[in-house]
């Protein structure tokens, strides 16, 4: 998988936004956590999701291939399912991992910040909400 | 999806009204004995009244909206985790599913493997940004996205919400009925209202009293139940065969009557094209429609912080897939113990497996346990399906379109209690009248509708800086109208013996599952209408929107 395509970043960052809020959107570091998360949600899709479907097309389409015997009674087929946990499995110990090195330690940072932000612009009490915490 | 608890029910001493209708006779005739029915009433009854009293104490203390639609949001990851793959895996799945292995082995063990794998798009796509921009409904976090059309697309999306809980909802409880028929012989109209109505009322005060902490708790344990039913009996099963899988392989491919065959693909497709297409169909309904059920959607909003959803996330990952593996050896399992004859022979579709394989290596105790988990799967899935469809009802189209966001809390509240009610006795109206259907039909349409209409709008809105309300408004009513559409003219409505008009023939598509056009259809749908609109949204709605999808600045720091 490829870490640093750049393919991602350029696009939105190009924008002026007004609002002090939205300049968070149009920073450097945010763009990049915006696009670790895509990547790896885009690559752990296709290997999961479209590993499984491709497996189905050929269960369907190339019966006699999947049907072959491998160990004992276990075919070849078999033996694909049992492995789609394990690329399963491999899929969530990646994402997470991707997801504590990658993403958390700059979101956590820009939320911080946007707190922050937040705190200073109002000095006034804040409004009755309707909604909770919301 | 187990039925006799309600044969058990209208034969209770309490229930003089109920008693005389001929019930014990028609008990007769069922699989399971009078022991295990005995027992099966008594567990089903003390989990039923154990977790009302604490849906009961659990409910909404201070008629909070929040507290009604979200529940408790500080659960544990594990907690969080049990109830998101109670939500995940119905009584369809359960019982549905090992039918399917125990009948055509490998294309059966395919359709496990494809439940599991719709949970993988949820957890990598979906769960976060959606928690993050989200508030009670799917709908909330559209409007958030389309600020400037947010009622239409309110409207739209909490029609699809609806279509696809009642869908569902029906399939739950027509299971009820389909299995108290293949027990107890076909059920007279006493017995199939008695049923229908007895779960109907139970989901009702569920819902209504309890809320969202009542649907997680009664969740919570029949997430349990399962987890511990389906490892004790597979743990069962395989200590027949001395723990060694290419034993059980063996023993269900001869149980099976067609050998090896039983362990290669195309056993459940009768050769043809169609048939392939129409299992491709499936899993594509299954693989997409699964992650994009209201229900399931609607729990993720539920923890307070982005990383307890993850833990939890995950955590279902690990159990549905747990549940997954247990249920594949109980499908194999019941092939080999009881024998593929037999099963078909009792019911054509197999839903029966379970049930003759419990009581063939565990008798009537183990047999009543896996009836009352299937019952308590069934009560859980339904709550959780009516809590989606009323939080819609009452607070997208109620609280927010027809109010226009001006109504009281404890207005909203009343509101949401008397959409439980609505909906409650408007599925169980539709089940009354359509009993017929085959379950496994009306879930398979639920996903595909789900999937070529939710899922579409849900995605792009969450990913795509181009995507407009005209996108949105016809991703959903193109792909919920491309369902029906092509469901109205498929073999699931005419020409075919089981379908619901057996005697014409205006089915030109072939397939029973729309799915494989259905959920590209939506999908591109979307896009075009994105990119024939007059110009793009407001940029700066995206900006504060993705802002708020990827930080999520809710939580505590």
């Amino acid at each position: 998988m490829q870490r640093h395509s750049s393919r991602h970043h350029e696009r939105p960052a190009g924008r002026t936004p007004s609002g002090a809020r939205n300049t968070v959107a149009s920073r450097p570091d945010f763009q990049v956590v915006r696009g670790a998360r895509r990547r790896i949600g885009v690559t752990a899709m296709s290997v999961s999701v479209g590993g499984f479907l491709l497996f189905v097309l050929a269960s369907l389409f190339l019966p006699e291939v999947l049907g072959r015997p491998l160990v004992g009674h276990v075919t070849l087929g078999l033996a694909a399912a049992a492995g789609q946990f394990v690329v399963m499995a491999l899929t969530v110990w990646r994402y997470t991992a991707h997801m504590k090195r990658r993403v958390d330690p700059t979101v956590d940072r820009l939320r911080a910040e946007l707190r922050r932000d937040a705190e200073r612009r109002t000095r006034t009490p804040r409004q009755e909400r309707r909604f909770g915490a919301w | 999806m187990v039925t006799h608890p309600w044969i058990g029910r209208a034969a209770l001493p309490g229930d003089p009204a109920t008693a005389a209708d001929g019930s014990p006779a028609a008990l007769a005739a069922g699989v399971v004995g009078g022991f295990s029915l005995k027992l099966t009433f008594i567990l089903f009854v003390s989990v039923v009244v154990v977790s009302m009293f604490t849906a009961l104490i659990t409910a909404p203390q201070r008629d909070e909206i929040g507290e009604f639609y979200l529940g408790n949001r500080n659960l544990s990851p594990l907690r969080n985790g049990l109830a998101m793959c109670g939500d995940h895996l119905s009584a369809a799945t359960l019982l549905g599913s090992t039918g399917l292995i125990a009948l055509s082995g490998y294309d059966g063990l395919l359709y496990l493997v494809g439940t599991t794998v719709a949970w993988m798009t949820v957890l990598l796509l979906i769960a976060e940004p959606l928690r993050n921009a989200g508030k009670f409904t799917l709908a909330d976090t559209l409007a958030l996205r389309l600020p400037h059309n947010r009622r239409a697309v309110r409207v739209a999306l909490a029609l699809c919400t609806l279509t696809v809980s009642l869908l569902y909802l029906v399939a739950q409880l027509v299971g009820g009925v389909a299995l108290l028929a293949q027990f107890v012989g076909r059920p007279d109209n006493t017995t199939r209202t008695l049923c229908v109505i007895a779960i109907g009322t139970l989901v009702v005060l569920y819902v209504a009293l309890g809320g969202m902490p009542g649907a997680t708790y009664i969740q919570i344990v029949k997430a349990v139940i399962m987890v511990a039913g389906v490892s004790v009996t597979a743990a069962l099963v395989l200590s027949r065969y001395r723990w060694q899988v290419d034993g059980l392989l063996d023993a269900a491919a001869s149980g099976s009557g067609v050998g090896q065959r039983f362990l290669e693909p195309g056993l459940r497709q009768d050769g043809g094209t169609t048939g392939k297409l129409d299992f491709l169909s499936l899993q594509v309904a299954v693989v997409f429609g699964l992650a994009a059920l209201p229900h399931v959607m609607m729990r993720l909003l539920t923890p307070a912080t982005t990383r307890v959803l993850r833990h939890s996330v995950v955590w279902a990952m690990g159990l549905v897939a747990f549940v997954c593996l247990g249920a594949a050896v109980l499908g194999l399992g019941a092939a080999a113990v009881v024998g593929r004859q037999i099963i078909s022979g009792i019911d054509p579709t197999g839903d029966a497996s379970v049930l003759l394989l419990a009581e063939e290596i565990g008798g009537p105790v183990l047999t009543a346990l896996v009836s009352c988990l299937a019952f308590v799967t069934l009560l859980a899935v339904a709550t959780g399906l009516t809590l989606a469809a009323a939080s819609s009802l009452a607070h997208d189209l109620y609280a927010e379109v027809i109010r226009g966001g001006r109504a009281r809390e404890r207005e909203e509240l009343t509101a949401a209690r008397l959409a439980t009610v609505v909906i409650g006795v408007l599925a169980m109206l539709i089940a009354l009248v359509s009993w017929r259907a085959n379950t496994a039909t009306l879930a398979s349409l639920a996903f595909a509708v789900a999937a070529s209409s939710i899922l579409p709008t849900m995605v792009y809105g969450l990913f795509w800086r181009r995507f407009t309300a005209r996108g949105a408004l016809l991703a959903m009513y193109g792909g919920l109208a491309c369902c029906v559409v092509l469901v109205a003219f498929s073999p699931v409505v005419s020409s075919r013996p089981g379908s619901f008009f057996p005697g014409v023939d205006f089915a030109f598509f072939p397939l029973q599952n729309p799915g494989l056009v259905s959920v590209p259809a939506g999908f591109l749908l979307g896009w075009l209408g994105s990119v024939l609109s007059d110009g793009p949204e407001d940029p700066e709605a995206y900006d504060t929107f993705q802002v708020r999808a990827e930080l999520g600045a809710d939580q505590p720091a």
